[in-house]
């Protein structure tokens, strides 16, 4: 009898702890976090690691060896949209969503473990301006967490995907009011912070934070100042209640700091003959408080935006010696073609360079932070027809720039196109309806139809290239950058490729099933580096440009890992 | 006197139900987008209305979006049809040749 209850006492101890490693396994708490940039064998935060930087020190994929790349695994998603999401890898699972799906994955087989599908009303698609897309989830606390694109944010059990929680975004956040969800939240201090899109139907911008845990909605502030606030003077009249300045691009975290950056979009409508001001806080980058919303600082790039410049690129962190001192910057390369650097902890203007053709502005004023506008902007705001650069899909978009510190160079899909543009008598604007291209004429400038788009490495004090690499359509892929001086990046025609950071020669390519759009990760299990990427067209360039090098993309959501061939 | 739980119920149930017709009367955003009408309306513009099909193209090429030149030139029933379906109107005048910018 002793003897039973001293083995029934082992059972207990030992499921116990199996039970505690279990959980431990699966936490991801705020200090792992932290330390996801330091961990590289996992990848834990959107743009692996809070900072943003897309850089990992692994180096066993190198110049000398990355030709014996090879395909270990394909896994058909089940889906013909855009595939743009960040895969998350932990403990040997991958978890990655698409618009209707969150997934995870065996990440050394390519099986799945489990596949949660998410349901939202078909009238959701039509405010929906840029593809039918999800950028990804969070992980915290053995949580994924995502957004739906229909207003609501879930979190599901990482190890049966099985929902723990599911919050509404509160009114007026609806379809009918122009609001739809497509980022990837971030979790920053133990709040999910998230972003909206909707700035083509008059919304009213914000971002949002909810409890990890349960799920609670803790705060919302909008990007666009309201009734007696500082900034509201410079909307005319009750506009700024329908002003766009949308967040749908993931932002950063500095957890010394504790400051959220997020970028802002543009300002609706996109036809300026209706505002007065420069509609803050479109288009801009904002520092907020994960805890409670509170604005600490912002930086407008591009005051009273005619041309759909978001300001949305993520504001990537680093530490850059300026005048030999170590300083902690934002990084941002921007729609409208300048490349901002500011100090993270004040949003002081530290540089401000042209990283391609820009005909707007001829540079921005380091001291007052404002664009050194041309008379191409002004005959714009005036309704005359101009011909501007960059176009409105920018001179990039939101797919994410990386950066190698042992370089120091940015690695930044770009666009080559230019536009004719103008913004005739305009119309008034409610909330929901259709306030971004109908409201202005544009057409398409080319220099050459064969070069739509650059690869750049680009230094972020100067904007100036080390390289640029030519490609007939721009890549939409985000680029991902390693410590053996790799860049690996996806073409729009499929091919995923990685090219030397030092001279921009291509070094290895393999074409996936669909287009790439999307964002590359690398990681590390039993002792072996792997790299993977999501493939399938889709989102706003391929379902909006007509670039007829796109003609014959076959459409279909597909995740690849890729490991060096050691049989 | 009470009333049953599950005359409470259908009772709650015919109310939602009521709301709910209401509501899609009322508020075309939330109506289901019905595409095919859309589409054979498109096609009949473009491929057999020789005038429209001319300004819709004239217009597109001078730079006005496709989603607002085809609004403007149908019915209006027809525009808020348009309007429901903006994304799927958006992929197929993509596939017609003429994307709405963005």
């Amino acid at each position: 009898m002793k003897q039973a209850n001293q083995a029934a006492l082992r059972l207990v101890a030992t499921l116990a702890f199996v039970a505690g490693f279990s959980a431990s396994a699966f936490a991801q708490s705020t200090d792992d976090l932290k330390n996801d940039e330091k961990t590289p064998a996992d990848v834990l935060v959107y743009g692996m690691g809070y900072s943003g930087q897309r850089y990992s020190p692994l180096t066993q994929i190198n110049k000398d060896n990355v030709s014996k790349l090879v395909p270990l695994w394909g896994h058909a998603l089940t889906d013909n949209r855009g595939a743009e999401a960040f895969p998350i890898v932990k403990d040997g699972v991958i978890y990655t969503t698409i618009h209707s799906a969150t997934v995870a994955i065996d990440a050394l087989t390519g099986r799945q473990i489990w596949r949660t599908t998410h349901e939202y009303p078909p009238e959701t698609l039509r405010v929906v301006c840029c593809g039918v897309v999800n950028r990804g989830a969070a992980i915290y606390e053995g949580k994924i967490i995502r957004a739906l694109m229909d207003n609501h944010i879930i979190a599901l059990d990482a190890k049966t995907g099985k929902e723990v929680w599911k919050a509404k975004s509160p009114d007026p956040t609806s379809v009918e009011n122009g609001y739809a969800m497509t980022g990837a939240p971030l979790v920053a201090n133990g709040v999910v912070v998230v972003g909206v899109a909707g700035a083509e139907y008059s919304h009213r911008g914000f971002l949002e934070g909810y409890d990890a845990e349960t799920g609670k909605h803790l705060w919302r502030t909008y990007n666009i100042p309201g009734k007696g606030e500082k900034g509201v003077d410079t909307w005319k009249g009750e506009t700024h209640l329908v002003g766009g300045g949308s967040s749908w691009v993931t932002g950063t975290y500095d957890p010394d700091l504790d400051l959220v950056y997020w970028g802002t979009g543009n300002p609706s409508p996109w036809n300026p003959r209706t505002r007065e001001g420069d509609a803050l806080w479109t288009n801009s980058i904002i520092a907020l408080r994960p805890k409670t919303g509170e604005h600490v600082w912002a930086y407008q790039m591009t005051p009273a935006d005619p041309f759909d410049y978001d300001g949305v690129h993520t504001p990537m962190r680093a530490t850059l010696n300026i005048e030999g001192q170590p300083r902690k910057v934002v990084m941002q390369a921007n729609r409208g073609g300048f490349l901002y650097v500011l100090d993270a902890t004040n949003g002081k203007l530290l540089a401000a360079n042209a990283y391609g053709k820009v005909t707007w502005a001829d540079g921005i004023d380091l001291k007052t932070g404002r664009p050194k506008w041309t008379q191409v902007y002004h005959d714009a705001l005036a309704g005359k027809n101009v011909t501007v650069w960059p176009s409105v899909s920018g001179l990039t978009n939101w797919q994410h720039m990386s950066f190698n510190p042992g370089t120091g160079l940015l690695y930044i899909n770009t666009l080559h196109i230019g536009m004719t543009y103008e913004a005739p008598e305009p119309q008034a604007m409610t909330p929901g309806k259709p306030s971004g291209p109908g409201s202005v004429k544009r057409t398409t400038v080319l220099e050459d139809p064969n070069v739509r788009g650059y690869l750049k490495a680009v230094d972020p004090m100067t904007g100036k290239s080390k390289w640029e690499a030519p490609y007939r359509s721009p890549n939409w892929s985000s680029t991902l950058s390693t410590a053996s001086n790799l860049v690996f990046t996806g073409v729009m025609t499929g091919e995923f490729q990685a090219l030397d950071a030092d001279t921009g020669k291509l070094l290895w390519s393999f074409q996936t099933p669909s287009g790439i759009l999307g964002q590359p990760v690398t990681w590390e299990r039993n002792g072996k580096q792997y790299v993977t990427v999501m493939s399938g067209i889709g989102g706003v360039y391929a379902l909006r440009a007509g670039d007829p090098n796109l003609a014959n993309v076959p459409a279909g959501a597909s995740i690849w890992t890729f490991g060096l061939f050691d049989k | 006197m009470t009333r049953s739980r599950s005359s409470v119920f259908f009772g709650l149930k015919s109310a939602a139900i009521g709301i709910m017709l209401a509501a899609a009367t009322v508020c075309p955003v939330g109506a289901a987008c019905e595409f095919p009408v859309v589409k054979q309306a498109i096609d009949i513009m473009l491929d057999q209305d020789a005038e429209r099909a001319a300004k819709f193209r004239r217009e597109v090429a001078a730079g006005s979006d496709s989603i607002a030149v085809m609004e403007a030139l149908v019915s209006p029933e027809m525009a808020k049809k348009i309007d429901v379906c903006r994304f799927e109107t958006a992929e197929y005048l993509t596939k017609r040749g003429f994307p709405p910018f963005h």
